[in-house]
């Protein structure tokens, strides 16, 4: 790279005869024949950035085609992206899939509770001493499970939390690639034609935390609270 | 009571339901964002509205703003359970008139608190 030149077609003697030429308009009191050899001069000049700057972009333009860069752009925002896509929603079809599975079970199991909760209150009366004893003991054990199941259906709250995240890192590799096509199209006026990415999806929010990964201090329930008492809640 | 649960997750409302069936609540319906809520609501007959905030189309916060700006459902009771856990948002969500917040993932026994809550404060003002 280097620095504006004159104008090619300039040399050095044209410069500082134009120069002089400035000077002697001024010092001759003709201010506007100054003005006027000024404005030639810095015109050639304005023609020399010119020229410098659109050897610049064929050079860059150059130096992209010599790289074999566009080819590697066009498989990476052509075909790498989008697989890279395909399988994270593929991840969370299936991490969705497993949640809905394990939720069908503790559905089914709550209602089996159910069954061994009646049966527990109608034996009771019909039992006497030892039997008394084994359906209490059966019955703490029944809501020991339903609190079990009650837990295990909390934890499939896993699937919301790393689905949005999944849908994050997604949002921006369509982000990228789109930018990676625009990039090919302008260097080299090609590129694999895919529809524009769509706008992150409440782009301002900042979605479920990630720990190490949070900018600004994600707060907690009990902070949530605080603030909330703060505020007059 | 009727509750309305409103999440783009499916599992999500699967769990809060399991959890309201759990606290005794068993009347309830979902819904899988704002728009789809919007003309449940409308519809009439729900005493309560459990929203997630990060919905496609119409998120939580404009759904409560539009139950709040709406003279039929401007007194339903909103509580916003959500994975947004910046203060700028918390703050948001006061303004524009949530009732409660809780941050995902939550407890049952969190979740029973802010529903008791509510309804303590709802009867008061009665």
């Amino acid at each position: 790279m280097s620095s504006p030149a004159p104008a090619p077609d300039m040399d050095r003697a044209t410069y500082l005869a134009q120069l002089r030429a400035v000077v002697a308009a001024l010092e001759a009191g003709d201010d506007a024949a100054g003005e006027r050899q000024l404005d030639q001069l810095l015109r050639r000049r304005e023609s020399g950035l010119f020229v410098s700057l659109a050897r610049l972009t064929r050079e860059l333009h150059v130096a992209i085609k010599d790289f074999n860069l566009d080819q590697r752009l066009q498989q990476l925002a052509g075909q790498d992206m989008p697989e890279a896509c395909a399988r994270l929603e593929y991840v969370a079809k299936l991490s969705e899939q497993a949640a809905h599975t394990t939720l069908d079970m503790v559905d089914s199991s709550r209602l089996q509770i159910a069954v061994m909760e009646r049966c527990c209150s109608q034996l009771q009366p019909l039992l006497s001493g030892n039997g008394v004893n084994l359906v209490r003991q059966l019955s703490a054990a029944t809501d020991a499970l339903k609190g079990n199941f009650s837990a295990i259906s909390q934890a499939q709250g896993y699937q919301d939390l790393s689905g949005q995240i999944l849908c994050r890192v997604t949002d921006l590799v369509r982000s990228v690639e789109a930018a990676l096509i625009k990039l090919l199209h302008a260097t080299h006026g090609t590129g694999r034609e895919t529809s524009p990415a769509e706008p992150l999806a409440n782009a301002s929010l900042a979605g479920p935390q990630v720990p190490g990964l949070s900018g600004s201090a994600p707060v907690s329930q009990t902070d949530a609270d605080a603030l909330l008492l703060e505020l007059g809640f | 009571m009727k509750i309305l649960i409103v999440d783009d997750f499916s599992t999500m409302r699967r769990i809060v339901k399991n959890l309201l069936a759990d606290l005794g609540h068993t009347h309830t319906a979902e819904a899988d964002d704002g728009k789809t809520a919007w003309p449940m609501l409308q519809a009439g007959g729900y005493d309560f509205v459990i929203t997630d905030w990060n919905m496609p189309e119409v998120t939580g916060i404009e759904l409560l703003r539009q139950i709040r700006s709406d003279p039929e459902l401007k007194a339903l009771p909103v509580l916003m359970v959500t994975a947004e856990a910046q203060r700028e948002q918390i703050i948001e969500a006061a303004k524009a008139g949530v009732n409660g917040y809780i941050i995902k993932p939550f407890t049952a026994a969190t979740l029973k608190e802010k529903i008791d809550k509510i309804f303590q404060r709802v009867e008061a003002a009665a």
